[in-house]
């Protein structure tokens, strides 16, 4: 440390009012002139002890970075010993299989199979090489816009920036649909088709797809052109579930619907309710259908239903109230037959209940489930005479929507099959 | 009783209806009839083998699952990762001897105990995060910056949803 004592050094900074200090002008520039070579050299010198620091940072840096590279390179040493490695893929696709969600078939980066092509490229190789995981989509693509520019003219505070945004998300989305459906590689596909901004893209879309799509849930939204579209073009179709319908395209759909291949079997039109002809316009794929669920304006549609339908093995029923007095028709294939909640006053579907009991022989029928709910008449008499006429082989009873045991003749139904399991489940009413 | 010798040498003597959970060992026993030789397992050490076996006497007796009803699981695609309350207990091992059950129980061909391991992966699997997984099961994130940019893409429209 240099000796920075000089004659000035006892007095405070040169002041007026300080008089007994004598300046002198040469001596202090001599001091000056000392205390900036001093300084440079304390430059000089914290600058080297700077270079010597970066120095030893770097180094340290060096090695925090060849301590990661070595237990990195110590995981993947330790990881490779273990058994997950000598998985074989066809396992290791099974797990896979295992961890798709059950239910949800939204496609999000965090569940599986998307979550699966993150983590290693072994992993991402077996998922995207897995053509079954690909198989089920929801596709809901939400855009500002209605979808068709014919329908966007009405509305005025449509911008050209949401028309740019717009075309973003959508490209966005298309890449993301395609790169999954790709994958699927000519497998089996369940689609469920619920929110789309255009019937023409989405098809345009889905047109390479068409001919794999084995099951397909949809709702047509309002407004949208054309959009049986998405309805042409489906060669192995197995399943169809009709979401939404406006009231006025019913008839067009249900034309749609009967154009559908000979691999239909399962139908779902429960959400629309169907009058005689809307049956009859469901001609001829009826005929190839095992399982239907479906609402009906009336009691005689279901006959008309049911001689379309000879294959026809599950039947959940909607049917509205009415006063006509049915013909008696025989299905020889019904298995399983819901008869699910019914509009109209109490009395009434009481009666329509009756009727239709009176009306049908179900001679294979195995599970029949109701729905009854608490404090409400239910036809048990009409009910029996349909089994005992029937002769079928009824192995369950059920009924759903809140009617106690108590209240359903259990020693009578025993009587007539006395091997029959009766449920009478309190709960909410639950189709299936 | 069904001679089995592991791959570290270990003798085990198992009643055969027990051992025939195994379609492997059971149509090795259909091929070659009744005889008292050994069968011996390469790909099996005796720790695991006794799990199996542990697995296969606790569930003697069930009907064995046939390639059907698998088949028809697949087109539903609705699997469930549930597991049985003895299960549970039973595959509730450490990680390295739970991928050699796994990986016996396909040499074995026990369909039910393959299963069993490979929803309980699955379980280990769903609900985490990339790294939580590669954490878990000391996987190395070996995507260049490229793939990790391709993936990005591709996950672009899904993430957040």
């Amino acid at each position: 440390m240099p000796d920075l004592e000089s004659s000035y050094s006892r007095g405070t900074v040169p002041n007026i009012y300080h008089p007994t200090i004598e300046l002198n002008n040469k001596s202090i520039s001599t001091i000056l002139t000392a205390r900036k070579q001093q300084l440079d050299v304390v430059l000089r010198e914290i600058s080297d002890v700077e270079s010597i620091m970066d120095g030893i940072k770097n180094f340290h840096q060096q090695l925090v970075e060849q301590k990661e590279k070595i237990i990195q390179s110590t995981t993947f040493h330790k990881g490779l010993g273990s058994a997950l490695w000598r998985l074989p893929t066809e396992v290791l696709s099974h797990i896979f299989h295992y961890c798709l969600p059950e239910d949800d078939m939204s496609p999000t980066s965090n569940q599986a199979p998307l979550l699966l092509t993150r983590i290693c490229r072994p992993w991402r190789d077996v998922a995207v090489n897995t053509p079954s995981l690909w198989c089920q989509l929801h596709v809901e693509i939400d855009l500002n816009r209605a979808g068709e520019e014919d329908v966007m003219e009405c509305f005025d505070d449509y911008w050209e920036e949401d028309v740019e945004a717009d075309d973003r998300v959508w490209q966005q989305a298309a890449f993301f649909h395609d790169s999954w459906l790709t994958r699927s590689r000519g497998c089996p596909l369940s689609l469920v088709l619920w929110r789309y901004p255009s019937t023409k893209l989405l098809k345009n879309l889905l047109q390479p797809y068409m001919h794999q799509i084995s099951s397909l849930s949809i709702a047509f939204p309002r407004g949208a052109e054309r959009p049986l579209l998405l309805l042409e073009g489906l060669s192995t179709l197995r399943e169809l579930v009709i979401e939404d319908v406006e009231s006025s395209e019913i008839l067009d759909i249900t034309k749609s619907i009967s154009q559908l291949p000979s691999t239909m079997r399962v139908l779902d039109v429960m959400q629309i309710t169907l009058g005689i002809d809307h049956v009859s316009s469901l001609n001829p794929v009826l005929a190839h259908l095992t399982h239907v669920k479906i609402t009906l304006l009336h009691a005689d549609a279901l006959l008309q239903l049911l001689r379309l339908c000879p294959n026809l093995s599950s039947l959940t029923l909607q049917v509205y109230p009415s006063e006509k007095t049915l013909k008696p028709i025989m299905h020889a294939n019904i298995q399983s037959f819901h008869m699910g909640d019914c509009g109209g006053s109490m009395m009434a579907v009481n009666l329509l209940l009756a009727n239709l009991f009176d009306a049908l022989s179900l001679p294979n029928l195995r599970i029949f489930k109701g729905n009854c709910p608490r404090d409400r008449p239910w036809p048990h008499k009409q009910l029996k005479d349909l089994f005992a006429r029937s002769k079928c082989p009824l192995e369950s009873l059920i009924f759903t929507g809140g009617v106690t045991a108590e209240a359903v003749p259990q020693a009578e139904y025993l009587a007539l099959i006395p091997s029959l399991d009766i449920v009478a489940n309190p709960g909410i009413n639950v189709f299936w | 009783m069904v001679h089995l010798v592991t791959s570290d040498n270990v003798e085990f003597v198992v009643e055969k209806e027990v051992v025939e959970r195994s379609v492997l060992i059971k149509n090795m026993l259909e091929d070659v009839g009744e005889s008292d030789q050994s069968i011996p397992l390469a790909n099996v050490s005796s720790a695991v083998l006794r799990k199996v076996i542990e697995y296969c006497e606790h569930h003697r007796g069930e009907p064995l699952p046939s390639g059907d009803a698998d088949q028809n699981q697949d087109e539903t695609r609705k699997r469930t990762t549930d597991i049985s309350e003895w299960d549970q207990k039973f595959i509730t091992v450490d990680q390295e001897m739970l991928f050699e059950i796994i990986l016996a129980a396909n040499y074995l061909d026990i369909k039910s105990l393959l299963d069993v391991g490979c929803k309980t992966v699955a379980n280990m699997i769903k609900g985490k995060t990339p790294d939580e997984i590669r954490r878990l099961f000391n996987i190395v994130n070996d995507f260049t910056p490229e793939e990790e940019a391709q993936i990005k893409k591709e996950n672009e429209w899904a993430e957040d949803r």
